[in-house]
């Protein structure tokens, strides 16, 4: 016992870098158990609090660059919105006739990032300031009026941490319009996007749109993503690859919508 | 640990890091200033309280929102103090060159690290890129380090 005491002294260094292996090792491997998503709850509630006068300087910076694009989008929208009167009414007239029915009413409630995460390395994360009481839960997609761009993972009572979409574990099940061809999107770089799966003959050109495919549990079919800006044909594979770029700047989101069930 | 004020300072770089670094973002490069701070600690304190400071900083880094990889930041900052610790009263007994070569080297490390958990799907499909990125990441922290140096020497840091 005195022998290995001694060891543990003389080689404390690299005991305590074992023992810190190990325990970073638990947490990677353990990182989604029901302990530590509270522990990261609780944790988050304190680093929001540290973080709001950045969230404010930020808010106030962005607020008159945001109050002219909003302006300019409402001009836009109105625009549009006589045209849609009409288009709405042709829709109305034509479910009728084949007798559709929604599928499903999307709830969407508003939300702005209150914290965002602190590692220079792999920072693809933020809070939102509304949680389990306006009904948030896990897994609930996170939009904005350019797009998905991500979906919550862990909830607190008031605040909520969104995995973006540029995480390197996000895969998004997603549909290219109007091929139709479906393939998993996941983060490559940058602003741009990689769908893998996509059939060799399948009719994909530069510039279609990509939205969700709807297979997912999580995600309603048909919200926009993004678009498409390269298409690489692998010769000897079954498979092309589709580069896309998404609507949405994720740099300096901050205000989404959180779509609740 | 005799020196209080230099783990108070773990703390203060954290919230600076974690404040402020946003500003210092170009395109998307971030400076980790946490990094220089464990490289300086591992060097003055060695390599036990290298890995101790490594492992506290990187479990706050991970305990502000980050959804994957959590856990990814205490290996690797506590690796980089205890590689770091490893350098302790070496500029004596080795060169300057291979001393500063063996510093940078550890940095390096420490960027591969993140950037290959960051770029994975890029390293599959362009090594080139990946090896930018890497590189760029790198270069631009190491561009503070040595701003730093300036002020406060490394081999100075290390009661050399």
């Amino acid at each position: 016992m005195r022998t290995f005491y001694l060891i543990l002294i003389k080689h404390k260094d690299i005991f305590a870098l074992i023992f810190s292996i190990i325990l970073s090792l638990l947490m990677l491997t353990n990182g989604d158990s029901d302990n530590l998503r509270l522990l990261r709850s609780k944790a988050n509630r304190f680093f929001t609090y540290i973080y709001s006068p950045i969230t404010w300087v930020r808010t106030m910076a962005l607020i008159e660059e945001e109050a002219s694009l909003l302006r300019e989008k409402n001009l836009q929208l109105s625009f549009q919105l006589e045209s849609m009167k009409h288009l709405l009414a042709e829709n109305s007239r034509f479910k009728k006739l084949l007798n559709f029915k929604r599928e499903s009413e999307l709830n969407i409630y508003p939300a702005r990032v209150i914290n965002m995460g602190a590692s220079p390395h792999l920072s693809s994360s933020l809070t939102i300031d509304i949680g389990s009481e306006s009904g948030v839960s896990v897994n609930d997609p996170i939009i904005t009026p350019n797009g998905v761009i991500g979906k919550t993972v862990i909830i607190g009572e008031n605040e909520s941490i969104v995995q973006l979409i540029n995480d390197v574990t996000f895969r998004l099940s997603v549909r290219i319009k109007p091929s139709g061809s479906t393939g998993i999107l996941r983060w490559l770089d940058k602003d741009l996007y990689l769908i893998k799966e996509v059939q060799k003959n399948s009719n994909v050109e530069v510039g279609n749109q990509i939205v969700t495919s709807g297979f997912s549990d999580i995600f309603p079919n048909d919200l926009p993503v993004g678009e498409v800006i390269k298409i690489t044909d692998e010769r000897g594979r079954f498979q092309k690859s589709v580069i896309v770029k998404i609507n949405e700047n994720i740099g300096s989101i901050m205000n989404l919508f959180v779509i609740v069930d | 640990m005799k020196d209080a004020k230099t783990w108070s300072l773990l703390v203060l770089i954290f919230i600076f890091q974690y404040l402020l670094s946003d500003i210092l973002t170009i395109r998307y490069y971030q400076p980790d200033f946490i990094v220089i701070y464990i490289l300086y600690f591992g060097l003055y304190f060695g390599p036990y309280y290298g890995v101790i400071a490594g492992f506290c900083i990187g479990l706050l880094v991970d305990s502000t929102p980050m959804v994957s990889y959590f856990g990814i930041s205490p290996l690797a900052y506590s690796l980089t103090g205890f590689l770091a610790g490893y350098l302790q009263n070496k500029y004596n007994r080795l060169s300057p060159f291979v001393f500063h070569s063996m510093w940078i080297i550890v940095i390096a490390f420490h960027f591969l690290v993140f950037t290959y958990i960051k770029y994975q799907l890029l390293f599959e499909i362009d090594k080139i890129q990946f090896i930018f990125r890497w590189f760029v990441s790198f270069m631009y922290t190491l561009f503070f380090l040595l701003v730093f140096q300036y002020f406060f020497p490394i081999k100075e840091a290390q009661n050399a």
